[in-house]
């Protein structure tokens, strides 16, 4: 239910808008979309809109998580390419990922979770500095220092 | 005839057609002015209402009879096809409505609705939920989902809303 001063403001304009729809335009139409789109936005409640907004933030982050984890071994993606690849801008990038000290500092953590994926790999005969190379390392002791930062 | 729903961004106006039909849309006639699909029992015979009412919803919804639908159902119903946006006026004798399983598997449509009774109570089972929706109180639901509203006589207005045309608001209408 909508039961919100919003969404009492959203009846009346239903009802006007019925009244008014013999005078409506084709050219008319994406307008009066947008305007009730905007209406129906309106109208749910507070905690409703919050929780929405939280739902957004979760796929939106699921999605960009994505573009990292197939760009960790690329040397040259760093923060302002994934911006562009996921079209959001950098503040908006930093913001999703505020919790975790910032979209860069994200990055750089699931290099180091993948590289110590490859070290602890009993399979993997990989050295260090290869390791180091493939997940971005200027070197074998940056990814050491890394590991204790 | 029965009720269309198909809402295309694309294609937000069907022309072609200067008359009332099941596809509904723009006046050709004056270019300027909306026409509504309108569709109502009033001239039918009182026995042949009801079944009328509920041929015409198939198989978006299923009216279900009671004991005084048999002795006349004068319901009305215009509906406004405005792209990915419609809007309806309704007026309906007490019913129940469903959108039940089968109705999802044969028209697996999944607009939103939002309904404004101006006059009417309606009584709504949606997911283990039931909620008294009085008059003059918006309410929102999705197609997509079944549902069994049990109404006393109503007059409403309604959005149908296309997911595609509104998918920036999606979230919040889901949240919602």
């Amino acid at each position: 239910m909508l039961d919100t001063p919003l969404g009492h403001l959203l009846g009346d304009y239903m009802m006007a808008l019925e009244r008014h729809l013999p005078d409506v335009t084709e050219a008319d139409l994406p307008r009066l979309a947008r305007a009730v789109g905007a209406m129906v936005a309106a109208a749910p409640s507070a905690e409703r809109v919050a929780f929405a907004a939280t739902q957004i933030n979760v796929g939106r982050k699921e999605r960009v998580r994505r573009v990292i984890r197939r760009h960790l071994r690329t040397p040259t993606f760093r923060p302002s390419i994934l911006c562009r690849l996921v079209g959001m801008s950098r503040s908006n990038l930093y913001r999703l990922f505020e919790d975790a000290g910032g979209v860069a500092r994200y990055i750089q953590r699931e290099r180091l979770l993948e590289a110590h994926a490859v070290l602890t790999d009993p399979a993997s005969t990989q050295s260090l500095s290869s390791i180091a190379d493939d997940f971005c390392f200027a070197d074998a002791s940056s990814l050491s220092r890394a590991f204790k930062t | 005839m029965r009720l269309n729903l198909s809402m295309s961004m694309t294609n937000p106006v069907p022309c072609g057609a200067a008359r009332l039909d099941a596809t509904g849309g723009f006046d050709i006639a004056s270019g300027r002015t909306m026409t509504p699909d309108t569709f109502t029992t009033q001239p039918l015979r009182s026995q042949d209402q009801f079944e009328a009412w509920r041929e015409w919803h198939q198989p978006v919804l299923d009216f279900l009879p009671t004991q005084s639908t048999r002795y006349g159902f004068h319901a009305e119903v215009h509906l406004w096809k405005l792209g990915g946006l419609a809007m309806g006026w309704a007026s309906v004798p007490p019913v129940s409505v469903a959108r039940t399983r089968s109705n999802l598997k044969r028209d697996p449509i999944d607009p939103w609705v939002i309904s404004y009774c101006v006059r009417g109570t309606h009584f709504t089972n949606m997911a283990g939920t039931a909620v008294e929706v009085p008059a003059k109180v918006p309410f929102l639901a999705s197609l997509g989902q079944g549902f069994l509203h049990e109404r006393t006589h109503i007059d409403r207005v309604s959005f149908l809303m296309a997911r595609d045309a509104f998918r920036d608001i999606a979230a919040l209408l889901d949240a919602a």
